[in-house]
Order: C-alpha cells, then structure tokens, then sequence
C-alpha cells in the first residue's frame, strides 16, 4: 500500500509530503519533556507579561509612600520597592521589554546573520574572504565586552540598545549559516535549479536558505535567551534600559544599593530572567534535537 | 608545528589591528566633546578650542586614526585617562594580574566542574542522571552572573558574614568572584564534554573493548576519556571567551580593580582613551589564550601534529622536484 502511494504521489500529496516534516519535527519536539516544560513555562510568562494590566491591581509607576519596602505579603507578593511600587507589578511591565527588546533585537540579527551567511557561503570567492576576515575582528572582542562598547557608542534609548544587541549577534549567526550553506552548495538541486535558469538570488531564496535554516533556528532561539540576558547586564551597569523603566537588569541596578537591607528586591528580577532564559534555552535545546534527530545521541 | 605557530601569530596582527581600526571608530562617533568632557564646567568657548586644537581633534577622522594607531603600535603607548592624566598602559599593567587570576581560575573550576558532569550524562545517557546533569547545565547558562554575584553576597557576606562581598584583600575575597564567574560556564563546558564523549562511545573500539569484557569503568576511564579529551580540551578554550568578557561585569559588581572594571567605570566617565586601551588590550590577551589553547591541543592530538608534519613533508618533496 505504502509503496503503491509513493509511486504515484500526487501533486497533493507531495505537499503533504512536506507538511509532515513539519508535523514530525513538532511531534518530536512534543515528545521532548523539558522542550514541552519550556515551552509551556515561556508561554504563561509571555502571557503574564502581555496580560499584566488585567492581573494587578497596582501601578508601576506611582509611588505609594505609605508601603516603603514592605516584604513579601499577600498583597504585595514580591514586596514594594524603595518608592512604594509593587515588585511584582513592575516585573510584569519590566518583561515587556525585556522580552520585546530580545525578539527584536534577534530578528535583526537572523535577518542580517542569514543573508550575510548565505550569500558568502553560497557565492564564495573574494566576498565571503572579505566578510569572514571582518567578522574575525569582530570575533576577537570577548562577546558582552563588545556589547557594552556599542551600547556606550550609540548612548541610550530603545532602538540604539536594540542596535548594539542585533549588531553584536549577527557574526555567530552568519557564520553558523555559512557553514550550513557550504555543505548543501553542491547537492543536485541547486545545479538543477541554475540549469532551468533560476537566478543566483532567487536560488539564495528559494532553495538556499531555506534548506540550511535548520541550525540557525536553534542560534535563534538560544540567541533570544542570551540577549535577554546581555540586555539585562547591560542596565545592570547602566548602559542599557535606565530606571525608572522598570526593566529587569534596571531593576537590579536600582535594587543594589539595597543589598544589605532588603535582599528580596535583588531575589525577584533575577528569578524572572532565569525562568524565561532557562524557558527559551530548554526550547532550543529539543529544538536542536527535534530538527535533527542524528544529532540527538 | 612551527610554521603552524608562526602563521598564527602572523595571523594575531590584522586582527588586533583591525580591533583597534574598528574600537577607535566607533569611539570617535561617540557624542561628545572629549575636550568639553575634560574642562567640564570650567571651559569657555576660547579654552576648548585650544584644547582641541592641542589634541588634534580638529584634524579628519583618518589623520587621527593613523595618529593613534601609530601611538598604540609603534610607541606602545595606549595614551592617558582625560581626567586623572595617567597613562593607561601603566594602569592596565597594574590591573591586568587580577584579571588573569580571576579569568584563570574561574576556567579552572569550570573544567573541573562542567567537565565530570558532561561524562556522566554521557555515560548515563538518556537516563536520569543525565537528564539531572543537563538541567543543572541549563540553569547555570540561564542565571544573568551578576545576579549570582548578589545572590552569593547576600548569602555568603549578608547572612553568613563568612566572605568579603567587595574589594581584594586576600585569596577569600576571590572565592565569590570566581564561583559567580565560573557558574555560567558549567552548562556549556559539560554540553561540550557530553557530545564529545558521546562520539566517542558509539566507536568500533569501545564496543570491542566492552565486548573483550573489560569493565565499565575501564572502559570509559582508559578507552574512551582519553580520546574524547581533545574536543573536551578545545571547548575548554572556547571558555576564554566567556571568562573575558563576563570578568568585566563581575569585576564591577564586587569593586575588583581589574581591566574590565576599569573600562566599565571609564564608559561612565567618557574616558576614552581608556575604553580602547582596555578593549585592545584585552582582545591581545585573549588572542594570546586562544593561540596557547590552540597549540596545546596541536601538541596533545597526535592527528594534528601528523597534519602538519605530513604537509611539511609533502611540500618538501615538491619542493625538490
């Protein structure tokens, strides 16, 4: 039966063909119990931080001077900061940009890190010289310190953290998708595709790209957690978010100078970073092995 | 071998001069005045002209890019603080053995660490303590290392009062450093060693050596440990990165004058002069670890060392035809 379907695929079933791809990659991932736990935990984040107005009753901007470092309570569950402001409350506001400002900035980077990557792995020659000696230099600056110099370059606001974090990603991410490029360059349908006249770009788009995104999906996934990450360090020493913004590595940085005294305010933003990093890295990690499953052991 | 060492020494110079080209540029778009920055409220119109005028500001970009690059390369000379008027290389100097013993041996115990757990979760594969070990891995890549630097101080300086949360005074003062630095690196140095000795369990010669009815234990320590040691050992270097860059926050948090904190305190104050003496410094030094790591490993992986002999040899028999 199976063999009498294959001989005569339809045209049809030839897209369900690559529908199933899909479905078995998912299927796989699902069967992944830590993949399935990050996902689940990045989801009721997400919607904890997209829903936060309808879940609290505070403000996180308004100073409420009676409520001055107040601890953990059934009202205030994470406590209030030095101005009265509910923790909790600004968590949930604050992951709006950290969690924005991390998918942004990682979605310039795939952008630019897959056409760099394609391109030179696909076209080669002098190019694809000149773009990886460039990025060796980029390369030689240990990661975060290269960061922190963009960030201090570009000086503050949204968009130029979010430039520094994207700039400072694509070269791992270019790099990644040369090397996935390279090893498809000599399959038979690309040759197939420039003999009935496809142009270079249209190979690059059409065929290239998509069938060497596989590892890059995973950088990208991975990327998001560590940008998040690095845009918390960056506020943290004040180069990234600036406080009153209650973002998370901001909040930290407020909440320093409280150290001695009140420890739970340090407690709560770390312990939110951590689960949304730890969410995405989990995710990337059965997405690495769901995508390809040679890899797993 | 030697030629190897050679060509990647040769290597280092575009790419530490390509560093400081590219740190200087984007130095030199920085907003700002560096001579408005220096006499700060006290300046008049007349004074910061002068003072750029002395500087060299006025002149185009490329005059003072090749001014610079001829002071750091050929003088070695890194220039001096705007504000306190030292010279950056005397600082950096000073500064960079706490750095190094902070990077070196929160590396250490990342490899003592990560390293055992990574083999364990191999050996164990797909059973529970592997998936423990690669949970404890992923946590420790998923905790920002500043915030474990507060965490450890407020367990271990706050409650306990056992350790010193800033400064240096004495080797307890870089017990929180270390372990805050070193932590993030654990989840990768054991992902690394799990995959290494992954590969090499599924070879021909550990099966025969199980099937010849040698132990367990015989066989992972004598068998397999020994060849999965060269990838283990490069992703060990790849570690350097991570330590380098991560020392600079960490350095900041606990009052540490080592060269990242020094560049971190002159972002704040503008100083740039400082910025990229520290960052081509640091990015020489890096190079420097990168090129040991690597020749070490040339030397420890006979496959490699052959490489190169054979190559060698090869070119010599062209060369005599």
């Amino acid at each position: 039966m199976i063999s009498i379907r294959t001989r005569f695929r339809t045209k049809k079933e030839g897209r369900e063909k690559s529908e199933s791809t899909l479905h078995a990659t998912f299927m796989r991932l699902c069967r992944n119990p830590t993949a399935v736990f990050g996902g689940i935990v990045f989801i009721i984040l997400a919607l904890l931080v997209i829903l936060a107005p309808w879940l609290t009753p505070y403000d996180y901007a308004a100073y409420d001077t009676k409520n001055l470092f107040q601890p953990p309570s059934p009202a205030h569950w994470c406590g209030t900061d030095q101005f009265g402001r509910d923790i909790l409350t600004r968590l949930l506001y604050g992951g709006r940009y950290s969690m924005s400002m991390g998918f942004i900035a990682v979605g310039f980077a795939a952008i630019g890190g897959v056409s760099l990557g394609s391109i030179c792995g696909y076209i080669g020659g002098r190019l694809d010289d000149i773009v990886m000696r460039f990025l060796d230099i980029f390369q030689a600056i240990p990661g975060i310190l290269l960061t922190i110099c963009m960030a201090a370059a570009l000086g503050n606001g949204f968009d130029k953290v979010i430039i520094a974090l994207s700039l400072t990603r694509i070269p791992s991410i270019a790099r990644l998708m040369r090397g996935s490029v390279m090893k498809i360059r000599g399959m038979e349908y690309l040759e197939a595709a420039e003999a009935i006249g496809c142009s270079k770009a249209r190979r690059i788009i059409k065929y290239v790209i998509p069938n060497s995104m596989a590892p890059v999906i995973v950088e990208v996934t991975m990327g998001i957690a560590s940008t998040v990450l690095q845009l918390a360090t960056l506020s943290y020493i004040g180069l990234g978010v600036q406080p009153p913004t209650p973002e998370w590595g901001a909040m930290l940085s407020d909440a320093k100078r409280y150290i001695l005294i009140k420890p739970y305010m340090i407690m709560f933003p770390g312990i939110f970073i951590a689960l949304t990093v730890l969410s995405l890295n989990f995710l990337g990690d059965g997405l690495r092995d769901a995508l390809d499953p040679k890899l797993k052991d | 071998m030697g030629k190897y060492i050679i060509r990647r020494l040769l290597w280092m110079i575009p790419v530490i001069l390509g560093v400081a080209v590219f740190i200087f540029t984007i130095m030199y778009w920085v907003p700002g005045d560096p001579a408005q920055l220096i006499l700060g409220a006290e300046g008049t119109p007349e004074t910061i002209a002068e003072l750029r005028e002395k500087m060299g500001l006025n002149e185009p970009y490329g005059v003072q890019l090749v001014r610079y690059l001829k002071q750091v390369f050929i003088e070695f000379n890194f220039g001096e603080s705007y504000f306190t008027r030292r010279s950056v290389g005397g600082e950096l100097i000073a500064r960079i053995p706490r750095t190094v013993a902070l990077g070196i041996s929160s590396m250490l115990l990342t490899i003592l660490v990560g390293t055992p757990l990574g083999i364990m979760a191999a050996v164990y594969q797909n059973r529970i303590p592997d998936r423990i070990c690669m949970i404890i891995a992923l946590i420790g890549v998923s905790m920002p290392a500043f915030w474990m630097a507060l965490m450890l101080v407020i367990v271990f300086s706050v409650r306990l009062g056992i350790l010193p949360a800033q400064g240096i005074d004495g080797v307890s003062s870089y017990i929180l450093p270390i372990l805050s630095l070193s932590f993030a690196g654990w989840g990768s140095q054991a992902r690394m060693s799990r995959s290494a000795m992954l590969e090499v369990i599924r070879s021909d010669y550990v099966t025969t050596a199980s099937a010849k009815g040698l132990t367990q234990r015989e066989v992972i320590f004598k068998h397999a440990l020994p060849n999965a040691m060269i990838p283990i050992i490069t992703s060990a270097g790849g570690q350097l990165a991570h330590v380098f860059g991560g020392s600079a926050v960490i350095e900041n948090v606990f009052s540490i004058p080592g060269v990242g904190n020094y560049m971190i305190q002159a972002i704040n104050t503008r100083d740039y002069p400082i910025v990229e003496g520290s960052v081509i410094f640091l990015a020489i030094v890096f190079a420097i670890c990168m090129l040991l790591v690597d020749i070490g490993y040339a030397f420890a992986d006979p496959r490699i060392k052959a490489q190169y002999v054979g190559r060698n040899s090869k070119r010599k028999v062209a060369a005599n035809d």
